[in-house]
Parts: C-alpha cells; structure tokens; sequence
C-alpha cells in the first residue's frame, strides 16, 4: 500500500499543493550509484508547514533540490517518480518552465546565509533581481519593494541596509535577507533547507518567530527540513521521518511526538536532551548511517533496529496507516508477517 | 579613497630612490669605459680630450657624488643627455614609454579579448571536447617564446601572405602583430585562469541560490559567476601588467617597435648610463602607478576590499 495509492482511494478531488510520489534520486559516482533519495512519497497541502526531518546525509537537502530541479547534474540526477505541484509534475516540465516556477512559486533559502548571498552585489538589488526575474516592474519600483519587504522581514533601516553588501550584514540579518527573497514573489511554497543550522541560538529563534509569523500571515505553505526536533515540534503541523534515503514514518506532528511508531523515530525522540530527566549521559543510536551505494537489504534501519527480527534484512517494509493518517514503514505493524517468523 | 591614493602614490619615492640607486650601482660595477665606447673601443684619443671629456660628464667624481648630483637632476625633471645621441633623456623615454604603454594595453586586450570568453565557456562545459581543446591549446600558447612566435607571425602573415608590415611603427595596422605576438601567452594564461576561477565560482552556493530564483543560465553567468570569477583575474591581469612592460623588449626587438624595451637593450649595449636609468626609473615609477590604477578597479568590483 503507497501513499499515492491511498490518496487515490480517497478521491482525486483532493488537491494538494505539492505531492512527492516514489521520488528517486540517485548521484553517479565512480564506486557505484548512491540512493540519496530512493523511492520517498509524501504530501504537503496549502497552509501546512512540512518538516522533513532527519540525520545528515539521509537526503533531506536532495528531496529539496529535487523539487526544483536544482540537483548537480552530473553525478546527480532524478531517477524516477513525480513531483506533482499544483495538479503538474514539474518532472516532465522543460527547463524554461522551470525556471518560470523558481523563485515565483516555490522559493528556497539555504542552510548557509553568508554563501548563499552573492558577496559583491548589494542585498536590496539582490532582492530586485528575484522580483524582475519574473515579472517587468521597473527598478525604481522594485527597490521599492525591496525595501519594503526588508522591514517586512525585521530589518531595521531597510533602505540603509538595502545599499549594504552582504558582509556588512550579521548573520542573522543575512538569513532574514535570504527570507526576503524567498518571499518577495509571494510564492505558494517556501523550502527551508536547514535555514537556522549555521546560527546562534537566540537568532536562530528569532528566524523561526519570523517563519512562524509569515505562516500565519502570508498563503505560502512551508517544506522545513532540519534535524531538529524540538524546531519541528514547535513549528510544522506535518512531519516526515527520514532515514538512509526512505521516509520511515509521517504523520501529523502531535500523533509523531505522542506515539512514535517507527522504531527510528522513537530513538530519535530518546536522543533529544531534556532539561527535565536528568541523565548522566545523552542516548544516542548505536552503529552509523548505511552507505547508500550499497544499503542494507530489506528494511535500511535493521542493522541499528533493536526489535529486527530476520525478516527485516529480507523484506523492505511497506507504509502501513497504523492509526489515520499516521504511517511508518516498519514490519511490526504488519502483525501477520511480523509473527510468522 | 583619495586618501589611499595619495598614500599610495608616496610610495613611489622611496621606490624611486631605490630604483635609481641599485640601478646606478650596477652601471657602475659592470665592465667597460662610456667614453671608450662613444670613441670606438680604442683608446686612441687624445689622452687630455677623454680627461676633458671624462670631467665634462662627471665620471670623475666619486661615485656617492656622481649619484647625489644624479639624483638631484633627476628631482629637477633633468634625466641628462644620451652619450650616445646627445638628445635628451626625459625626451627619449617619454616618446618610448607610450609607445610600449600602447604595446601593452592592446596585447592585454587581445588577451582578454580571447581568454575570458574561451574560459568561461570551458568552464561553463566542463569535460566537453571544447573544454579538453582549450586546456591543452591555452598551455601550448602560454608556453610559446615570445620571440619565436613573433618570427612566426611576420613569416606568415607579412611575408607569405602580405596582409601586416614586417615590422615598424608609426601606421596603426603596425601594432597588429607585436600586440598579438604579446597577447597570445597571456590569453593562455587567462584562458586557464578563468576557467579554473569560474570552476571554483560555479560551485558556490550563491549561485545554486541565484538559479533558485529562476534566473537563467545565462543571467547567472554573466550576474553572478563571471563577476565573482573576476576578481583573482584582475590580479593577475595586473601582476602581468609589469611582467608585459619589461618583457615586451623581445616583442619590440623582433618587430622594431620603438618602446622603453628596445631603448633601454641598445642603451645597455653602449653603456648609454644615463638612458638606461632614465629608462629603469620610468618603467618602474609606471609599474608603480599601474597597480594603484589596479587597486582602485580592484575595490570596484569587490566592495569587500576597503581602503582605509
């Protein structure tokens, strides 16, 4: 049973905004193929704020970057499946369209604010050059609302700012660049790609406030991806799990954190730090994340599992719905196989 | 900025002390008599003529005098008279200096006339035929002598098939061949060093970010790559700069090009002293001026760099 079997069930009527249907993408390299992302489905609906959460290089930023297109090519490319926005799969789109739908109706900001703004060119005509990109607003107006939209976003003294280049700028202040020129095309999706990792921690929350902010205000529904889990808690209404490449469990954020069913996720929950429950050491996973040219077979998390039987290093496990709208990927929920062994 | 300017321009005196000092010390040391030279080789004047001749051009004094009073000449616009020419020395550089300012700046024009587009375009096509093509072709044409090339090109395209001067100056199609003979290395070198800075650009992810906007291949490359690109080329196009003015001497004696090159090679060849200082002292205070003038395009196209 897959996700876009389910939704099928339901009735076509149901449009969501972006649907991600047994996404692969894989990256060339001399030592063989590297799964990166191999075979992830999942949802995001208008008004939702999605986090994608997961440890580093389980292929969270590729899910991203697959979404626009935007993966290095060579050695990356999309294998197969669908990115289905707004009823069209941007996979069968041609680069012009493409580029069309970046940065006008789904924007990305970066893990990194400092590389990602262009070192020698002023801020504001970096946010001028998002808006003119897409449609004819003359420069005058569209410093304008580069100005504008910079105080929109917390910068104060926009308009000094807006003539300052980006190594004037303080982290944070990049970073609510970086949001202003996802956001200037008032686009349908924001991609988050880890945009607090590199701050600190009271600008990091600052970020996450102003994120918080433009979802309530603003149509533009959210892809946040991080490994954070505290983040996804207080900020998505939808979370998926990922691990080596596959998503292991998704669902709304409160059934998740109340009853994790993948046992990845339930470790991973264990291994947040809790001011509450003291504890001489932090928990942690035993064993490393699999190498993705050659996974383990059958389901990717066994050789780390606590409760892998045989089974699990034979059969990949399928999405079981094991309460509604609440799915994990794992063969204890599969009460018939999971006993016959 | 102006401050800075003016700072920078300061330097040109100790630059010039210095020059005109180490200059002066290796005239002196070398071998060889100036009036035996002006004479012919042999000492058959009249012995109280060559003494006469000797006082009248200071070369009897101590050296640390024959300096001072050098150098206060020099400060009062006065380079002396050429032993061999009697003319003028500031007269003299001053019409070959341009002459080789003018060599240089069209060599560096077709340099970069032939190496920024090959290389972005090699970069911009990595590991296709025309990337292998430019790599090995922009190493073969760094690697050419200067003065072989330049033989090369008079063989061809003015005797063969007629189409430049031989060599000479004066009508603008003169400079047609030195300049290329001159640029052909540098485009090599720029060829590579273009492609390999665009390499590293291309990479950064201010330019993933610029392509998540929407914009076009194109408007990323021009936009955001080839000005980031350009900042190390720029250094390098003015490091060459100086490199160009001392080593376009070959290209000028290939091709009988009056520049400061030529001048100061036949100035050495008779021990003319004051036209080979005088000729030293300009290419280096020019040298000087140049990377301020490269400084200051620096700071534009990369606000980061700030002159305080």
């Amino acid at each position: 049973m897959t996700l876009d079997l389910e939704y099928s069930e339901k009735g076509m009527q149901h449009n969501h905004l972006l649907e991600i249907v047994d996404l692969k993408t894989y990256f060339f390299t001399k030592r063989g193929a590297v799964k990166a992302v191999d075979g992830i489905s999942f949802t995001i609906d208008a008004g939702d704020v999605f986090g994608l959460v997961g440890e580093s290089g389980c292929g969270k930023s590729v899910t991203a970057l697959s979404i626009l297109r935007l993966v290095p090519d060579p050695p990356g490319k999309i294998v197969s499946g669908q990115v289905i926005f707004e009823g069209e799969d941007l996979l069968q789109k041609s680069e012009e369209e493409m580029r069309s739908i970046r940065g006008a109706k789904i924007s990305m900001i970066f893990q990194d604010p400092l590389t990602s703004l262009d070192p020698i060119v002023r801020v504001g005509e970096q946010i001028v050059e998002a808006i003119r990109t897409h449609t004819n607003m003359n420069p005058q107006k569209a410093w304008e609302k580069a100005v504008k939209i910079l105080t929109e976003v917390g910068i104060p003294d926009a308009e000094i700012r807006a003539k300052q280049y980006p190594f004037q700028l303080s982290g944070g202040m990049r970073q609510r660049v970086m949001i202003a020129i996802a956001l200037v095309t008032e686009p349908r999706l924001l991609i988050a790609d880890e945009p607090t990792t590199n701050l600190d921690v009271t600008i990091q929350a600052q970020i996450l406030t102003l994120l918080k902010e433009i979802k309530a205000k603003t149509q533009t529904s959210i892809l946040f991806i991080t490994h954070n889990l505290g983040i996804v808690a207080w900020l998505c209404n939808k979370l998926a799990v990922m691990y080596a490449g596959k998503i292991v469990e998704y669902g709304a954020t409160k059934s998740v954190f109340s009853n994790p069913l993948h046992p990845y996720t339930t470790l991973l929950l264990k291994a947040v730090p809790r001011l509450d429950i003291k504890k001489e050491m932090l928990e942690s996973i035993e064993g490393d994340v699999p190498d993705l040219v050659n996974p383990p077979s059958g389901c990717r998390f066994h050789p780390r599992c606590p409760y892998a039987k045989k089974i699990c290093s034979i059969i990949q496990p399928p999405m079981i719905e094991v309460e509604e709208g609440h799915y994990a990927s794992c063969l204890i929920y599969d009460k018939e196989k999971w006993r016959s062994v | 900025m102006l401050r800075y300017i003016i700072r920078r321009l300061l330097l040109v005196i100790p630059v010039f002390i210095g020059v005109s000092l180490i200059a002066f010390l290796i005239m002196k040391l070398t071998p060889g008599d100036p009036i035996l030279n002006v004479l012919g080789m042999q000492p058959t004047g009249d012995p109280s003529f060559i003494a006469a001749m000797r006082a009248e051009l200071g070369l009897d004094d101590p050296i640390y005098i024959q300096y001072g009073k050098f150098l206060w000449r020099i400060l009062q616009g006065d380079l002396g008279r050429s032993i061999g020419s009697n003319k003028p020395v500031i007269i003299l550089v001053s019409e070959a200096l341009p002459r080789t300012l003018l060599l240089v700046v069209s060599s560096m024009i077709v340099a970069i006339a032939i190496g920024i587009p090959v290389g972005v375009v090699s970069s911009v096509r990595q590991h296709s035929a025309l990337d292998h093509a430019t790599r090995v072709g922009s190493i073969f044409a760094a690697s050419l002598p200067d003065f072989w090339l330049g033989l090369m090109l008079m063989m061809v395209f003015s005797y063969y098939l007629g189409l430049t001067p031989i060599s000479g100056y004066g009508k603008p199609e003169h400079i047609i061949l030195p300049a290329t003979t001159l640029g052909i290395g540098l485009a090599g070198l720029i060829t590579r060093l273009t492609r390999s800075s665009m390499l590293e650009v291309i990479r950064q992810d201010y330019i993933r970010a610029a392509k998540a906007k929407g914009m076009s291949e194109r408007g990323v490359i021009f936009k955001h790559a080839l000005r980031n690109a350009l900042i190390p080329i720029v250094t390098v196009l003015g490091l060459q700069f100086g490199f160009l003015l001392a080593g376009a001497f070959f290209v000028e004696w290939v091709f009988a090009w009056p520049g400061i090159g030529r001048l100061a090679v036949q100035a050495i060849q008779q021990r003319d002293y004051p036209v080979v200082l005088g000729a030293l002292l300009v290419t280096s205070i020019a040298y000087v001026v140049i990377n301020i003038i490269v400084d200051i395009i620096y700071a534009y196209i990369d606000p980061r760099v700030q002159y305080e």
